[in-house]
């Protein structure tokens, strides 16, 4: 029997009349409905209609918000400040892939082919993702300290490299903070591409095998064919996830230098809450949110073509 | 010499007025004070929230704070005083007004006074100071800044800063520099800071450039060589100029061409004095109030903290930016409530300039404690209610004051300029960007940056 | 939470989600030392070249991982003892002075407070984790088993949210923390603003609702038989039937709402309600740095002893969790 099977037997109790909806359970299934129209309606549903609202209004919480049509996307989208924002985003999201892809699949891939000791790699890869993201910042604020006795630069100065300039240099900032996120997340994407490839179909080795394929080869042709669709969505996540990034450069260097590390997020949180200005905030996050949304639609279309 | 300052405080007072009272009538704040004045019972019980309990990673002020609540609550036996640690930042400071649970007694900077004043987010306290029985203690230029055309008066001043140059008396003497004769002007800071990087290796001079502070210290900058950030309305820029660029230009020659500013060019307050009180920097632009976080949390040797002041640009009159501290109560207080708040402000903030015993009290009870006896700034009350102070708690005093005498000699010489009349958070923010583009970029172009930084402030103004 | 870790808009996440996490059937457990092949077979590990190589790439991976992921744990450590000159002058000094400075634990456990921060943490998660427990049980409930007209409505609705970036909803979700429409409560600086926005993560409701989707419906018609109400259907069969699911939810949301740092950042303005993530670097600049990285290390010294304790549950969790980042 399937779970519609099931449902359909308890529902077909119900008869028409508003009493015997009631003593049927009606009221029962409103209630259990209630947490969860109670918390999405406040806390998820309203917010996204009120986002909207809000990017055509000003809001300043004294006076009643007033129309003001287009003028928050006119004022948002002739900020000097955006082109930087946008193009320092994607470079993040960029970097993110080139650091944060490659290695925690090359990672899995030979994780996978451990057997007594797997568990040991499996907790020291994940071990950074367990430390909040805001020690690991403060953390690695002091690492990358710009004089010749940081911890990086005395590292470095070990094989006659440096001193680097670190966050303080609108080249390295971006990349330098790629580098923290990276080993804050890479764990749990290894994690989850572990689990995906513990669950590949074995037998397609032993054909490969007679067929006298290598091991790299077989790691290529059949290990990663069947993980693609695992690989395809988190690619997407992390994307879509760094494209939003606020704390690392928000506490790393608050935008700087000279706002290389200004994210779009960062941007929305300076409208809203230095400014006070909640209708150019609520304005570029629908610009935002737009554009990751056609990002993922696509996406979606490219990749099922492919498919 | 005197007068040229009150002068100066007095125009500043009347370019702040004005703007609250611009701002006063479209942004619809509560204006005008009480015309029907409410029966106040002064003697019914109340309680009331201060905030700027001082954090227990800093037990000597926190121990002061708490005793002097203590003290006050022993004088006003139907006001009950509870500290909360909640204090003004910039970065969230919207979030906490917003928030509306501010405590009933808040210290901001200056800066904020007109914008709080305008959205009615501050009580009004004429009627609250007069039963108070406060209103002759305080300064009369200094109230006109926090007061609109119609009277209403909408904090209580307590502290004002003049900004100055802050340097390490060690390395001065390390470097063969008379650390009694600090550089006083902008040429001499360039040639002190390379004749400290030569010889010690710190930096010779660092500034703030994060959080806002570095806008805050390039408009002192920027005031030092003669030139202002906005128009006296808020309406418009006004720093892309020479007065800006000579600044910038000579940050940018000890930056590329001497080398004279050390490696990290991300600093706020807190991060700079950390690595100052541990002798990595020679000389910046700071006030006074340093002293404590540099002394008493980073173990600085008091001698070594000195202070002159702010150093004057080549064609330019003695002028330093001026802030400071006001006192705001919550709108939300009865009045009973504000009434209790400004005697509590009187009590730890003021009080002890009138009162010799208080004034002694205090000074005995702050020493006793670990802190800093007394650290001098601007005068909030006049003058020589300030130096008759100073005599009362003579005793107790742990300060090297003569390591500040440069600083305070200036006072009445120099023009004192106020902070940006509106929305000068959001402005030094867009200046911090200047600052670091200066610091970081070899081949900045100063003319470019200035032009861009413009633009942003314009917009901002105008929105 | 809200910015970083909680856009799941891809419906294919939540079947790659179940697809990997066994359900109603209990854990298999796998025989010892009968390990299923990956793409080296067992033929292949016999030959010395392969084990060769495999021995020299097992090291290697191992002194990296150790170096990347512990390195920088054992080092503030060391940090925390040390002087801040000493940390200052040169990072890796221990082993020349050898002094220990244990005392900068008590600093800062009395004079930054950080237990009591800790302790606010305890509170953000505990309640996150209830509140999101109510939330995506009774949500699923309904929607998997109940099935009322509108279910389909309401599923449809809950779905949705997956496909708009959150980021949409921030300050929005900040005035409405302020203060809520139609009931004046102001949730603002009070643990409610963390703990309600945080259940409402479609992800999990929809991860739940396609485990109750798996529940043998048999187990449901005999209750019913017996006389059980949909009440007591919930709590005595469905609820103690999914601990499996409910343990990766609590997991999940524990770890983001740990992680959590902007939203608390704005909605718990005082300092005595913060979280250890918002108050440390607010805390930082006004501390000596050797006692600063005491506190860092004392505030990830629970979550990685938690971790040590139930790294199963933690891997495992993580695994199935398929998309869930963070």
């Amino acid at each position: 029997m399937t779970a519609e099977a099931s449902a359909t037997s308890i529902s077909r109790t119900r008869r028409r009349s508003f009493r015997s909806w009631v003593t049927s359970g009606g009221v029962t299934k409103i209630a259990f409905a209630l947490p969860l129209l109670f918390i999405f309606g406040y806390f998820s549903w309203g917010p996204i209609v009120d986002g909207i609202v809000m990017s055509v209004q000003n809001t300043n919480l004294v006076d009643d918000p007033e129309f003001v049509g287009w003028s928050n996307f006119e004022y948002v989208l002739t900020d000097p400040l955006l082109p930087k924002a946008a193009a320092n985003t994607l470079y993040y999201a960029f970097l993110a892939l080139v650091f944060g892809f490659p290695v925690p699949l090359l990672l899995a891939t030979f994780m996978a082919e451990l057997r007594g000791t797997r568990r040991l790699y499996s907790v020291l890869a994940y071990l950074p993702v367990i430390v909040p993201p805001v020690v690991a910042v403060l953390l690695w604020k002091f690492f990358y300290s710009p004089e010749p006795t940081g911890l990086f630069n005395t590292v470095l100065g070990w094989i006659g490299a440096g001193p680097f300039a670190w966050l303080n240099s609108a080249d390295i900032v971006m990349p330098a903070i790629v580098l923290e996120s990276t080993w804050a997340y890479a764990g749990s994407t290894v994690i989850i591409y572990l689990a995906a490839l513990t669950a590949v179909q074995r037998d397609l080795y032993e054909a490969a095998e007679l067929d006298g394929a290598g091991i790299i080869r077989r790691t290529w042709h059949i290990t990663l064919p069947q993980i693609r669709g695992v690989l395809l969505i988190m690619l997407l996540l992390q994307v879509i996830n760094t494209m939003q990034v606020f704390t690392e450069p928000f506490i790393f260097t608050g935008g700087g230098p000279n706002n290389a590390s200004t994210t779009l997020l960062l941007m929305i949180y300076n409208y809203a809450f230095i400014d006070g200005d909640f209708g150019a905030a609520t304005a570029l996050s629908v610009l935002l949110a737009a554009f990751l949304g056609l990002l993922s639609a696509g996406y979606f279309v490219a990749t099922r073509r492919l498919n | 010499m005197r007068t040229a300052s009150k002068r100066s405080l007095a125009t500043l007072a009347g370019m702040l007025t004005l703007s609250i009272g611009i701002t006063g009538c479209s942004g619809g704040g509560t204006g005008a004070p009480a015309t029907t004045a409410p029966e106040v019972d002064l003697e019914a019980a109340v309680t009331i929230t201060v905030g700027d309990l001082p954090p227990t990673s800093e037990a000597e002020k926190r121990a002061f704070f708490e005793g002097q609540v203590e003290a006050f609550m022993a004088e006003n036996p139907n006001i009950t005083v509870e500290a909360v640690e909640d204090k003004w930042d910039p970065q969230t400071f919207q979030a906490q007004l917003a928030a509306g649970n501010l405590p009933h007694v808040l210290t901001v900077a200056f800066t904020e006074a007109n914008a709080l004043a305008a959205r009615g987010q501050v009580a009004e306290l004429s009627q609250a100071i007069d039963l108070a029985g406060l209103g002759e203690q305080l300064n009369p230029d200094l109230l006109d800044l926090v007061s609109d055309d119609d009277g209403g008066i909408y904090a209580v001043p307590t502290a004002a800063q003049a900004l100055g140059l802050v340097y390490n008396r060690d390395l001065f003497e390390q470097a063969g520099l008379d650390p009694d004769a600090p550089p006083q002007t902008w040429d001499e800071v360039r040639d002190a800071a390379q004749q400290i990087t030569e010889t010690t290796g710190a930096a010779g001079y660092a500034t703030m450039t994060t959080e806002n502070q570095g806008g805050w210290m390039l408009s002192a900058g920027i005031y030092s060589h003669g030139g202002t950030v906005e128009n006296a309305k808020g309406t418009e820029a006004t720093f892309n100029d020479d007065p800006a660029a000579e600044y910038l230009e000579l940050l940018q020659a000890m930056r590329w061409d001497d080398n004279s500013m050390g490696s990290n060019f991300l600093y706020n307050a807190g991060a700079l004095v950390q690595d100052f009180s541990a002798g990595k920097i020679g000389m910046f632009i700071g006030f006074s109030g340093l002293y404590r976080p540099a002394v008493i949390r980073n173990q600085m040797p008091a001698d070594n903290f000195g202070m002159a002041a702010m150093p004057i640009g080549a064609d330019a009159e003695p002028a330093s930016l001026t802030g400071g501290q006001i006192q705001v109560v919550s709108p939300d207080a009865t009045p009973e409530e504000q009434v209790a708040a400004v005697k509590w402000i009187d009590y730890f903030y003021l009080k002890k300039f009138t009162d010799e015993a208080l004034a002694a009290e205090q000074a005995e009870a702050a020493a006793a404690s670990g802190q800093a006896v007394t650290v001098p700034e601007r005068p909030a009350i006049s003058q020589d209610a300030y130096d008759q102070y100073f005599e009362w708690i003579q005793p107790y005093v742990n300060v090297p004051l003569e390591n500040f005498s440069t600083y305070i000699d200036a006072f009445g010489e120099q023009n004192l300029l106020p902070e940006p009349a509106v929305k000068a958070q959001e402005v030094y923010a867009e200046l911090d960007v200047v600052l670091q583009k200066i610091l970081t970029e070899e081949d900045a172009d100063v003319v470019k940056v200035l032009g861009e930084a413009e633009t942003a402030v314009n917009r901002l103004l105008g929105r | 939470m809200l910015i970083q870790t909680d856009s799941r808009p891809i419906p294919e996440v939540t079947r790659a989600a179940d697809a990997a996490a066994p359900p109603a059937r209990p854990p298999r457990r796998r025989e010892p030392r009968a390990y299923e092949r990956g793409a080296i077979s067992d033929m292949d590990r016999k030959r010395p070249g392969v084990r060769i190589w495999l021995g020299i790439w097992q090291a290697l991976v191992l002194a990296g991982l150790l170096v990347v992921a512990l390195g920088p744990l054992l080092w503030l450590f060391k940090a925390s003892v040390s002087s801040s000159q000493e940390i200052l002058m040169d990072p890796f000094a221990m082993l020349v002075s050898g002094e220990f400075q244990v005392e900068n634990f008590v600093r800062a456990w009395t004079e930054v407070r950080i237990g009591d921060y800790l302790l606010n943490t305890a509170w953000v998660v505990i309640g996150s984790c209830v509140a999101t427990l109510l939330t995506c049980t009774t949500g699923g409930y309904v929607l998997s088993v109940l099935r009322p007209k509108w279910g389909a409505l309401l599923s449809g609705a809950v779905l949705a949210t997956l496909f708009i970036p959150n980021i949409v909803s921030l300050v929005p979700l900040y005035l409405t923390v302020i203060e809520m429409p139609g009931t004046g409560w102001r949730l603002l600086d009070t643990y409610w603003a963390v703990w309600l926005p945080n259940a409402a993560s479609a992800f999990l409701v929809l991860i739940v609702k396609r485990f109750f989707d798996q529940i043998p419906p048999d187990l449901y018609e005999a209750a019913r038989i017996d006389g059980a109400g949909p009440v007591r259907v919930f709590f005595s069969i469905v609820l103690p039937l999914s601990r499996p699911i409910l343990g990766v939810v609590s997991l999940l949301t524990i770890i983001s709402a740990w992680k959590d740092y902007l939203w608390p950042l704005l909605v718990l303005p005082s300092a005595d309600k913060q979280p250890i993530s918002v108050a440390l670097p607010k805390v930082a600049d006004t501390i000596p740095l050797n006692i600063q990285m005491a506190s860092l290390f004392l505030a990830i010294i629970i979550p990685i002893t938690l971790f040590l304790l139930f790294q199963k549950q933690f891997l495992e969790g993580a695994g199935t969790s398929g998309a869930v980042k963070g």
